[in-house]
């Protein structure tokens, strides 16, 4: 299903119905399926009903060449969440989509925010590159980090060899977030671990 | 009882190898079908592979951090009967039968 943006750009998303939805944002250069479905997030949350979205850029979304900083991306999965007449969701979100985790929790659109793969860091241009993700986004996000305490419950998880989060722990000490380490993976195969299933889904149900 | 193999599944995208990062049961284990089974890592991304199956698991074929090809086996289970996995009944095939007239009716 598509989502209209405020400049007309569509958006993809997707629902697996089921109770209290929980918002799942996708990383630079990736998208809703291969982030979140094909990692086998849907049976570790299942029950709770999901909505997966694909960034502008990526995915089955347009892709226009502007509208990438991660206030217009934020602005993108807010329609989707209007679309869908959810005013508050929890959301989990990997590497590049928790600065659109964050910027709606800003907005008191997220209850909990699991931020997966990110330590805050204002990413450069030459970090992403390689990633061969849309050159509009990466000049989109490029300077633009974590700042600021929690406004809600933050949970980082990253893995013990990602090299673009590594200093997850010390991040997550100065937001006032739980942190989990996930041993041995690095920042593209800690997605589908069940560590990092397993953490989130207690943070998301209070356990 | 039945022994049944599994080969890696195609994971689409082009992809013919991929590295085991962590089984998800181990042998001895009773698994539900559609439950997590195995993480496999490609050059691509990480993939959660569900299981095709219900039963007991037998035999893991390969250890973690050890890479295979599509088609190579994966996971042996044993099943109450070679027909377990498949609900219902399998249609028959059959002879379509016409139900159209294909010449106008005459006056």
């Amino acid at each position: 299903m598509f989502a209209t943006a405020g400049d007309g750009t569509k958006i993809f998303y997707d629902v697996a119905p089921g109770e209290r939805p929980v918002l799942l944002v996708h990383g630079f250069a990736s998208d809703g399926r291969r982030n979140w479905i094909d990692t086998g997030w849907l049976r570790a949350l299942d029950g709770r009903g999901v909505v997966t979205v694909d960034l502008r850029g990526h995915g089955q979304s347009d892709k226009p060449e502007t509208g990438y900083t991660p206030g217009n991306l934020a602005d993108d999965v807010a329609a989707v969440l209007d679309a869908l007449d959810l005013s508050t969701v929890d959301a989990i979100t990997y590497s590049m989509g928790g600065l659109v985790g964050w910027e709606l929790a800003r907005r008191g659109r997220v209850r909990k925010l699991v931020l997966g793969g990110n330590d805050g860091r204002a990413v450069s241009k030459q970090d992403i590159e390689p990633l061969d993700g849309p050159a509009a986004c990466a000049e989109g996000i490029a300077g633009h980090g974590i700042d600021g305490t929690a406004t809600v419950p933050v949970l980082v998880v990253a893995g013990e060899a990602d090299e673009i989060a590594s200093a997850a722990g010390d991040f997550a000490a100065r937001i006032g977030a739980e942190f989990v380490p996930v041993p041995k993976r690095n920042h593209f195969n800690a997605v589908s671990s069940r560590v990092f299933k397993q953490a989130a889904a207690d943070f998301l149900e209070d356990r | 009882m039945a022994e049944v193999t599994f080969p890696l599944p195609d994971l689409g995208e082009g992809l013919i190898n991929a590295t085991v990062l962590e089984w998800l049961v181990a042998e001895g284990d009773f698994v539900e079908r559609n439950a997590p089974l195995i993480e496999v890592e490609t050059t691509k991304s990480a993939v959660e592979i569900p299981s095709p199956q219900s039963g007991r698991i037998l035999k893991l074929h390969v250890g973690e951090s050890e890479e295979l090809s599509v088609g190579d086996p994966l996971v042996t289970f044993a099943v109450d009967d070679d027909k377990a996995g498949i609900v219902g009944t399998v249609p028959q095939e059959r002879k379509a039968t016409r139900r159209v007239r294909l010449t106008p009716p005459e006056d």
